[in-house]
């Protein structure tokens, strides 16, 4: 599902028209659904915009995989701009009056052009000046959006009508006069530009009598993904090069089964690191049954072995110590 | 490359350096800035908008403007420092730290020189022998030097200070200053060196590694000392193969002789950069292999498998004549 979020109705008039959204049962007069989106007005407060979207995502969940902000934006060098009506934003800055906030957003528009969003209105010659070295488009509400959205782990990607550098009064005048025509024009615009993009990660698929905890699952993803790269192979090749079958035929539990299976991945990726990291374990077998708890990937990184226990008798303590003394590292056979 | 907007400090408005950019790139949009730190860095600019959207700063160099290296940066047993002369990089290396150090891309040019130049004599003073200075810390040191005109003054300062060995780090090809001045003992020419598969596929924007060789040779023909740094060395099983062809390829075109350093350096990162690294090239063949926090905080591959590739690399290079005291290990642990 998409969100539509705009500061202000006129713009989302014809948004609103053309597809049959109902009112949601939270903020009830400024937020739509319809069968495969949503719509929301947010006002103009940076503030209440943030509240706002925050609210409308966490109601919709998991169901919604992409944002899109459609609105006006404030002309500040058209030396950057193109001669179109409406510009993509490719990276939103923001401002709280001459304060600039540290992190900015990208908006995914490679092509786009620069937005700076402050806080309060830009009326002086002073405040041109000075936004315009950083972007050449100014508005008051997409960084808001973008950071509830960055919240929420969904890119925001947000088109801009362009109104150019006049004065305050004569240019909210003809943004009145023309709102209709704006919103035409930004509805038409949305169709090419709201191309269903599923912002949220694919699910992935998990072989049949395995099981993944999602940690696993994780590292699954990761591993297949590099060793496709790596070997130039389809999931199928890698899994079968990974002896996906015979794993599957052995009597273990499915979880057991998973286990295997990234061990035998792990091993596809680096064999000889693998190869490493095998022998150093069986070095550390003898400690290990003595009592000793190892942490044996740290004690490898730093070459030194990093090591605790604990001694309730005089036979553990023989035992242990005989251990150590027994134990050879073999981690510097490389 | 084209600069979009120029930031200029009131101070160096009338610099010749200035002048000179200003010609250059009459296109792009100027502004008459205080100071340059009030607007480079204070939002973040993400990286990759160096490739169409690149600011550049023309500013001067306030505080510390000679830093002490850290510790296995350079040859062991000698004291060096890196001096501050400017700022990020025209070349798009995919694993270069840049794009998590600094919170933009845009390029910062120093043009106080003689406060740069005065600081380094602070500095050597406070040693008897041989010192270290490297440019290239936070930037190619000779990528721009067409457009800043700076090599002439610091050549010849150098000169003045035989104690001081100055080197010049570089992926460039960009000598033409260089050979037009008298070359010294004390000034290294070192040059950024991988396999040529590396090379064309992760240096990006970079002079192609035959061009890079053929500077080198030329340089060391004209007199410079002349350095290699093969760093970061990157993992794959034909690792010493790739590293073999490369160590003949010097020993050809500048000869064992002529190479006073070359430095070994695994592929690592500041954790800011891997994180910066991961997400402007992910697919990326630096990320072909597992990584692992090192003790030092930093992202590198496990120690086993970066001890196995410094020894194969050094091999290579020992194999084809190149002497143990040649070669060390870079920012290593």
């Amino acid at each position: 599902m998409n969100l539509f979020v705009f500061s202000h109705r006129p713009e989302a008039s014809i948004f609103l028209q053309e597809h049959a959204y109902r009112t949601a049962p939270i903020m009830t007069e400024r937020f739509y659904l319809a069968d495969d989106r949503a719509l929301l007005i947010t006002g103009e407060h940076p503030i209440e915009i943030a509240a706002r979207v925050s609210r409308a995502l966490a109601f919709l969940g998991d169901n919604c995989s992409q944002v899109y902000h459609f609105g006006l934006a404030l002309i500040l060098e058209k030396f950057f701009v193109s001669n179109q009506p409406i510009a993509e934003i490719r990276i939103c800055y923001g401002a709280d009056g001459k304060n600039l906030w540290q992190k900015s957003f990208s908006l995914g528009t490679a092509n786009g052009t620069d937005l700076i969003s402050s806080s309060q209105r830009i009326r002086s010659l002073e405040d041109f000046i000075f936004f315009r070295r950083l972007a050449a488009l100014a508005d008051r509400e997409t960084y808001a959006i973008a950071m509830a959205c960055d919240e929420f782990g969904l890119r925001l990607r947000s088109a801009k009508y362009l109104i150019e550098n006049s004065d305050a009064i004569e240019s909210c005048r003809q943004i009145k006069n023309q709102a209709e025509q704006i919103a035409y024009e930004l509805f038409q615009y949305a169709q090419n530009f709201t191309q269903s993009a599923d912002a949220r990660e694919e699910n992935l698929s998990v072989p049949d009598g395995f099981y993944f905890t999602h940690s696993m699952r994780l590292k699954y993803r990761e591993l297949l993904h590099i060793l496709q790269k790596k070997y130039n192979l389809n999931t199928d090749e890698v899994l079968a090069r990974g002896g996906m079958a015979e794993i599957k035929k052995q009597k273990l539990t499915p979880k057991e089964k998973g286990l295997h299976l990234l061990d035998a991945l792990q091993r596809l990726l680096n064999p000889e690191l693998y190869e490493i990291r095998r022998k150093y374990e069986e070095s550390l077998a003898p400690l290990r049954n003595a009592g000793w708890k190892i942490d044996a990937a740290q004690s490898l990184e730093q070459g030194v072995l990093i090591l605790s226990g604990k001694i309730a008798n005089r036979h553990e303590q023989i035992s242990m110590a005989q251990a150590l003394l027994e134990y050879q590292d073999k981690s510097n056979d490389v | 490359m084209m600069f979009k907007k120029i930031f200029i400090e009131e101070r160096v408005l009338e610099h010749e350096v200035t002048r000179r950019i200003r010609n250059k790139y009459p296109q792009a949009a100027t502004e008459i800035i205080e100071n340059y730190s009030d607007w480079f860095g204070r939002v973040r600019k993400p990286y990759l908008e160096k490739r169409d959207n690149l600011f550049l700063y023309l500013a001067t160099k306030q505080g510390e403007l000679v830093k002490p290296a850290p510790d296995a940066y350079g040859t062991p047993g000698e004291p060096h420092y890196y001096f501050l002369h400017s700022y990020n990089c025209i070349y798009e290396c995919e694993y270069c730290y840049l794009q998590g150090y600094f919170q933009s891309p845009d390029i910062v040019l120093f043009l106080n020189y003689d406060d740069i130049f005065a600081a380094i004599a602070d500095t050597g003073k406070k040693h008897n022998g041989k010192v270290w200075f490297h440019a290239g810390e936070f930037s190619d040191s000779l990528a721009l030097n067409h457009l800043t005109g700076e090599l002439p003054r610091m050549l010849a300062f150098f000169r003045a200070h035989p104690q001081f060995q100055l080197e010049l780090r570089t992926k460039s090809a960009n000598i033409a200053a260089l050979l037009r001045e008298q070359p010294a003992e004390n000034l290294f020419v070192s040059f950024s060196i991988s396999p040529d598969k590396y090379t064309r596929t992760i240096d990006r924007k970079t002079a192609p590694l035959n061009a890079r060789l053929r500077a080198a040779a030329q340089l060391a023909q004209t007199g410079y000392s002349i350095g290699f740094h093969c760093d970061p060395i990157i993992y794959s099983p034909d690792a010493k193969k790739n590293y073999h062809e490369l160590a003949l390829l010097i020993k050809e075109m500048i000869g064992i002789n002529a190479v006073a350093y070359i430095s070994l350096g695994a592929l690592r990162f500041a954790e800011e950069s891997y994180r910066a690294a991961r997400a402007n090239y992910p697919e990326s063949i630096m990320f072909l292999d597992e990584f692992t926090r090192g003790s030092d905080g930093k992202i590198r591959y496990p120690r086993p498998l970066r001890q196995m590739l410094l020894k194969e690399t050094e091999s290579a290079f020992l194999e084809v004549g190149f002497q143990k005291e040649q070669l060390y290990y870079c920012m290593e642990v």
